[in-house]
This record gives structure tokens, sequence and C-alpha cells, in this order.
């Protein structure tokens, strides 16, 4: 196996698989934009180098879709700042999930299939 | 959930972090209600990130600088943003664009060209329905005599500069009001519009039903003023009270002037 450390996986690499990562990182439950932002962080282990602000148009179109469903809290918890919008995946967005983890797998094979595994 | 300190940001470096998400978020082309939601979360994001930063030892400029460079660029933001927006957002934008902006940011103005506005579409309306009743078109319920519906468009039109007046008028009390922050004196002020909006069609309805006995349709223009008047006045109830409830928070963000900050790039 090759010495190097892998290279950064960024937005363009992730393309098309941002909303599957939300769903999954929402099923552990409920959360606000910055949070999802950090568990992506924390599951994809440091290599991860998304735009932020991508996060939030992905957050919308999950929500559109019925997948999401969100919330506004004010001042949770004392906390002063502005108000958060939080979401949590709806019974459609856990289905969206496990087609989305499906398809993946699918994907995992195929291509692993012809590129084979690294030396 | 995970939770960074509140550590309180300072006002500068806030005002910086609004900059930044005023400049993806403005240019997209969306009803306000729906931007400011973006604005907030956007802000909210910003301000974690950056309370984040504080916590791992960083000076708040630094943190501010580093949470906006993390967002991206603004304009790929933009583009992002816009391709979510629905036909909805894109009409409430179309609405913002031809009829709030050119009022500016007075009430009187927005309430007079609102009511001129439906006043001249009512009377369009109704000097439609009159030619094509004159052509023959049209089911039988509208086949009213011509000279009855001009003059009902000549009515309707009248009403609308006469609530256009009344609107302005009601548009500069509300801007009092407004500024004083007397929320009490605001929803009075709305009770008291629709109150007087009700009397006033219902006083228009028995007028017609009543006051014309040479017209022998009368009865069913009644009917037909009647429930016209009441989708209006519903209308303008319904759409007065959203006003008040959901502008305010909008124009508490938009009055905050961050042009120049804007401007300098």
């Amino acid at each position: 196996m090759s010495s190097k450390s892998p290279a950064p996986i960024d937005g363009v690499q992730l393309r098309g698989r941002l909303e599957t990562m939300a769903l999954a990182v929402l099923e552990e439950g409920e959360a606000h934009g910055f949070e999802v932002l950090r568990r992506l962080e924390a599951r994809g282990c440091g290599l991860l180098k998304l735009r932020e602000g991508s996060l939030y148009p992905a957050l919308y179109r999950l929500e559109e879709r019925g997948l999401l469903k969100a919330r506004w809290e004010d001042n949770p918890g004392g906390r002063k700042g502005p108000a958060r919008k939080t979401y949590r995946l709806t019974p459609k967005g856990r289905r969206q999930l496990q087609a989305g983890r499906e398809e993946w797998a699918t994907f995992v094979t195929v291509i692993g299939g012809i590129v084979g595994a690294p030396e | 959930m995970s939770e960074t300190t509140g550590v309180q940001l300072d006002p500068k470096i806030e005002r910086r972090l609004r900059v930044a998400v005023e400049r993806a978020v403005r240019p997209v082309f969306d009803g306000e209600l729906n931007k400011l939601k973006v604005r907030r979360e956007l802000l909210d994001h910003l301000v974690e990130s950056c309370r984040a930063g504080m916590n791992a030892g960083e000076d708040p400029s630094t943190a501010a600088d580093a949470a906006i460079a993390r967002m991206g660029d603004p304009a790929a933001l933009t583009a992002e943003v816009q391709a979510g927006v629905t036909l909805a957002g894109r009409i409430a934008a179309l609405n913002e664009w031809a009829v709030r902006r050119p009022c500016g940011g007075s009430h009187a103005r927005h309430a007079a060209w609102m009511a001129c506005l439906m006043g001249g579409m009512m009377g369009a309306l109704l000097l439609a329905s009159s030619t094509m009743a004159e052509f023959g078109f049209g089911p039988d319920g509208l086949r009213f005599r011509p000279v009855v519906i001009r003059m009902m468009a000549f009515l309707v039109t009248s009403f609308g500069v006469v609530a256009a007046a009344g609107a302005w008028f009601g548009g500069r009390v509300r801007d009092t009001l407004e500024a004083a922050g007397n929320r009490v004196g605001l929803r009075a002020l709305l009770l008291a519009t629709a109150a007087g909006l009700s009397l006033a069609v219902v006083g228009s309805v028995m007028w017609l039903a009543v006051g014309w006995p040479a017209v022998p349709w009368s009865g069913q223009f009644a009917r037909s003023w009647a429930a016209l008047s009441v989708i209006f006045a519903a209308a303008t109830i319904a759409l007065s009270w959203l006003d008040i409830r959901e502008r305010e928070p909008i124009e508490q963000w938009l009055a905050l002037d961050l042009s120049g900050d804007l401007d300098a790039g």
C-alpha cells in the first residue's frame, strides 16, 4: 500500500453526494447546519474540504423535497445570537437515505471492480 | 448537539459577518422573506464558526476572516442559492421589484399604490366584462347591461382612489406608530382598518341592492359585487396582517445600511 497520506476530498469530487451525506449524518439526530458540517468533518476523518456555504442549498433542496423537516429556535439554551434553524430526517428522508446507500454500494462495487484495489 | 461557548462577538466583527452574508444573499432573485431566512441561517453559521475559532485561540478578527473564507466564494454561493429558488419565490421577488421597491420604505406610499392597483384592476375587469357582454360573449350571468357595468367600473375605480387616500393616511399613521415601537397601536390600526373596510363594503352592497330600483338586475349585481368585495376585503385584511407580522424583521435587517461596506469590496 502507498505510504503517501490520502489527498483531501473536495466539493467537485463530492458532486451529487452531499445530499446523501447530509441525510446520513442527520440520522444521528436533529442538528443545525454548523453541527451537520462538524459531523461530516468528524466522519470524514478531516479529509473533507467543503465550501461550507454549499451545505445550505443542499439542505434547502432536501427540505423542499420533504426529506428533511426544519424548525426555528430563538435563543436555544440562552445562547445569544441569530435564531437557529435545525433539521431532522423525515420517514421519506430515511427511505431516500437507504436508497442512497444502496446506490453508493453499487457504485463502489462496479467502479472498484474496474479500477481494482491499490497495490 | 454540540454547542460552542456563548462568547459575545464584538459588534464590528458581527457587522463584518453580516456583510459577508449580504454579499452572497442580496443578489439572489427571491422574495425578501425567503432571503431573510437564508440570511439568518448563514449568519448563525458564521457566528458559530467564528466562535469555534476564538475558542481554539484565534483572535476575533482572524477567526472572522477564516470563517468567511471557509464559507466559499460569495458569487458561487449566490448561484447555488438562486438555483433552488422556487416559482413562488420568483413571483414574490417580482412583486418586490414591481410594487414595493418603487415605493421606497414608506408604508404609506406602498399602501396607496396597492389600493390604486387593486381598484384599477377591478375596474379593468368590469370594463372587460362589459365589452364582452356587448358582443354577446360569456355565460348568461355575465350579460349585465353594459351602461351599468361601466358605472360600476367608475365606482370601483373611484373606490380605488378613495381607498388609496385612506391607505396613504393609514400608512402615515402606521409609519409613526412603527417609529415609536408601538405594537399595540399597530394591532389596533389593523383592526380599525379591517372594520372600516368591512363597513364600507357592506354599505356599498346595501346601496347597490336598495338604491337602484330602476336597474332590473340590481339583485344579481349586488350578489356579484358582494362576492368580489368580500374577496377583496378578506385579501386586504390577510395581506395587511401578514405584512405587519413578517416585514418587521426584514426591514430591521435591511435598515442596517451595509451598502457602504458592500461597495468597498
